[in-house]
């Protein structure tokens, strides 16, 4: 049982980090638009005008 | 927003840098919006810039000494779109941030949720999974810390909801929740000090999430509908090109002009303000004000209206009313006054928790009270109550409405209908008649070639080309139906001529000397000496009889033949009207123009009652008639288009406004249409109508649930393991058979 002394504020420490992660994508707004990227990664417009 | 922010903090170590917003109209795809993206980030002086496509705004940072906002919208109008600047500050900041902080609060209340649960599975399992006292102490403490910020910091939104709705004496759905998570938060750390034999942290944090995740996707659903609305607002210019006493121009704030001032209005611009035209002539897209999608003309003496669009010609107007004071302010002044005339509709879940609160105190009160009494010991008391507290918590109740209207909501948006509240989705399902506007509602709004009638000897390509070479670039309506023709006959332009002169509310003269192009009215080619005789003025005259307009050609000083348009019907119109009348609900046809093209679009949908040459005010008045008429729980629709309408959108129980083509949505409306099929309307009233039974089933569903949940709580027969467990499955239940909508179909 003393295993759990460390495990669980281990795992606590590391899903904490995950949730400061994504708070921070939504701060950063990357939760704004879910249907653009989406779709524009489809298109096939992204030539690299320096080829050109 | 940091990536923007990030960039203004760079900008401030090497030059000043302003941030853009932009409205976009004319997005079809996220293809459109990745290449105003494109074309954005090239332009120089641009550092960031980024199109979201949900809400078809733009977003650029760019050097201060870059043009600003007006090289900015000139380049994406060279892309074929439109854009128009707005202000980020007052607009867009407050909600992203409202959305933002709800999101946060969700996710992390989520993760606390998902912890205080794993350790709580643990806990019940107790000494049979091998847990010594110490050990389970431990878990229990943190278990108590875990859910104290989830019910305190997460649940925030529903501390200040309860305390607002206290303070207005009204007993709202947040106050039964902060009681519930309070209660379970008490009882917790209670129980975890005492040491009896359960704790019910996971209530606490649980009942938290699962409510912020309803309201979440609530709020995600209402921000869709919501978002083009405030395009409306942006419409009117913000700035005037003002004519100095000097001759000299110079661009000023539309709120500095003044009664007086003269101002210049390039072509394809928006007017500045209400006015009377100086110098110069134009055709003036008014489809703001009087819903017609034909520009008219105006020429020197003609009056304005602020925010209406100058087709072609340069026009120079002397201002009549200051910004505030114009057609516009005035249109929106009604429209405020419409809309507080309203009643306020409490949401059905609100009316159900004025009485469900008390009675979930009184019972808890009562439980508690007769358990004393029995004799019992107050560990065993306060058990028993928080379980009545528990069980009765209103997840499921919560969850009834929302659950379903955001699933229909959900639903409704990709069938191209957005409903703005829940409300308005109450209110439609209780639609019983249909006021119908025609421009852009009934009709697509977009003139169409409907015959051509070529001369003798001429046929119907030349008579195309002609027209087209004459016509140019133009975007006059009527020259795009001609271009959209000429390209599904194939016909090839002619060489353009080299002078082209704009001749308003005639036509348009192209080319010097023997080879003029004229395309315009009769009246038109009178002027220049041409006479239309024999078939074709035959076959036009019937055509006019229609109802149809008329757009003849000639060439050289002789009569091609004329081009016929009409405004079509929705394909699917009469289909949809006979839907409507399947459903109950009677439609009729309000238009302000004239009773020929009236009759033909009615009788050609199926509708039997028709109204024509109705003003925007008879319409209002119109709308009230039917809703006096109408019977306790029968609701009037009235669906249009153009702000003309706004002011009947607002009067009607349920105000229905297509933005497609238009692009303009109104404040006005409480459902957006940007689906091109008259069949939205019909979907939206079944839609409605499903998601009220849903509702219905829901909260029967809930209530069913506590009348059985709480005696068996108040009878110590579930104990707050059971009553968390039963609290979670009735959640459950209610938001799967919610989910039942979004898989929704229209009947056939």
């Amino acid at each position: 049982m003393d295993v759990l002394a460390i495990t669980i504020p281990a795992t606590l420490l590391l899903a904490g980090v995950l949730v400061a992660l994504v708070i921070r994508a939504v701060r950063r707004g990357e939760f704004d638009d879910l249907e653009g990227p989406a779709q524009r990664m489809i298109l096939d417009d992204d030539r690299d005008p320096e080829r050109e | 927003m940091s990536a923007a922010a990030s960039a203004v903090a760079a900008g401030s170590a090497a030059g000043a840098v302003q941030e853009v917003g932009l409205f976009l109209e004319g997005l079809r795809c996220a293809g459109c919006s990745g290449r105003i993206e494109k074309a954005l980030r090239e332009a120089a002086g641009v550092r960031e810039a980024t199109v979201n496509f949900t809400t078809h705004r733009a977003r650029v940072v760019l050097d201060a000494d870059a043009g600003g906002e007006a090289a900015l919208v000139a380049l994406v109008r060279g892309l074929g779109y439109d854009a128009t600047p707005y202000d980020l500050e007052r607009l867009d900041r407050p909600a992203e941030r409202q959305a933002r902080d709800a999101l946060v609060r969700l996710l992390v209340a989520a993760f606390l949720a998902g912890n205080v649960m794993l350790i709580s599975v643990a806990l019940y399992l107790g000494t049979d999974g091998g847990l010594d006292d110490a050990t389970r102490r431990g878990l229990r403490w943190l278990a108590v810390a875990l859910s104290v910020p989830a019910a305190t910091w997460c649940a925030l939104p529903f501390w200040r909801g309860a305390l607002s709705g206290l303070r207005r004496r009204e007993l709202t759905l947040d106050v039964p929740v902060v009681l519930g998570v309070s209660t379970a938060l008490v009882a917790s750390v209670v129980g975890t000090v005492a040491e009896t034999r359960h704790v019910f942290a996971d209530s606490a944090s649980m009942i938290v999430f699962l409510i912020l995740l309803g309201r979440t996707l609530e709020r995600s659903a209402r921000a869709r509908a919501t978002g083009a609305v405030e395009r409306l607002v942006a419409l009117a210019p913000e700035h005037a090109v003002r004519r100095r006493g000097d001759g000299t121009c110079e661009r000023v704030p539309v709120s500095e002009l003044r009664v007086g001032d003269v101002v210049v209005v390039a072509p394809g611009e928006r007017i500045p303000a209400d006015g009377r035209i100086v110098a110069g002539e134009s055709e003036i897209d008014e489809a703001l004000v009087t819903g017609e999608s034909v520009p008219v003309v105006r020429g020197v003496g003609a009056r304005v209206v602020g925010a209406t669009r100058s087709v072609f010609g340069e026009i120079e107007i002397e201002v009549r009313a200051p910004a505030g004071a114009g057609t516009l302010a005035r249109i929106a002044a009604l429209l405020e006054r419409a809309q507080t005339e309203r009643p306020h509709v409490q949401r059905l879940a609100d009316r159900v928790s004025t009485v469900f609160a008390p009675t979930v105190l009184v019972a808890a009160a009562g439980t508690a009270l007769g358990w004393t009494l029995a004799g019992a010991s107050a560990v065993d008391v306060a058990l028993t109550a928080a379980a009545v507290l528990i069980v009765a918590c209103p997840c499921a109740l919560g969850l009834a409405t929302p659950a379903a209207v955001m699933a229909a909501i959900g639903r409704a948006a990709r069938l191209g209908v957005l409903f703005r509240s829940g409300e308005a989705l109450e209110r439609c399902a209780g639609a019983a008649q249909l006021l119908l506007d025609k421009t852009g509602t009934l009709t697509v709004g977009r003139p169409r070639v409907t015959e051509l009638v070529a001369a003798p000897g001429v046929e119907g390509k030349t008579l195309l080309a002609t027209a087209l070479a004459a016509e140019g670039a133009s975007t006059h309506p009527v020259a795009q139906a001609i271009r959209v023709r000429a390209a599904e006959e194939g016909a090839l332009p002619l060489p353009e001529p080299a002078v082209r002169r704009a001749r308003p509310g005639r036509g348009v003269v192209a080319g010097d000397g023997p080879e003029t192009l004229l395309v315009g009215s009769k009246k038109l080619l009178a002027d220049h000496g041409v006479a239309v005789s024999g078939i074709v003025a035959e076959r036009a005259a019937a055509a006019a009889r229609r109802g149809d307009g008329l757009a003849f050609v000639a060439r050289a000083g002789r009569c091609l033949g004329a081009i016929a348009f009409v405004d079509p019907l929705r394909d699917d119109a009469a289909p949809a009207v006979a839907r409507l009348a399947r459903l109950g609900v009677g439609t009729t046809l309000v238009s302000g123009d004239h009773l020929r093209a009236v009759l033909r679009a009615s009788g050609a949908a199926g509708i039997e009652r028709c109204a024509a040459d109705v003003s925007p005010e008879g319409k209002v008045e119109t709308v009230r008639a039917a809703r006096a008429a109408a019977r306790e729980g029968q609701r009037v629709v009235f669906a249009g288009d153009g702000l003309n309408d706004a002011a009947a959108l607002a009067a009607a129980d349920v105000g229905i406004a297509f933005a497609e083509g238009s692009d303009v949505t109104l404040h006005a409306a409480d459902v957006v249409v940007t689906a091109p099929r008259l069949g939205a309307l019909p979907d939206a009233v079944e839609l409605a109508r499903s998601a009220g039974r849903r509702i219905r089933e829901n909260l029967g569903l809930a209530l069913l649930y506590n009348a059985v949940a709480v005696p068996l709580a108040a009878a110590g027969v579930l104990r707050p393991l059971g009553a968390a467990i039963a609290m979670s499955l009735s959640s459950l239940v209610v938001t799967g058979n919610a989910i039942r909508l979004l898989r929704w179909r229209p009947r056939r």
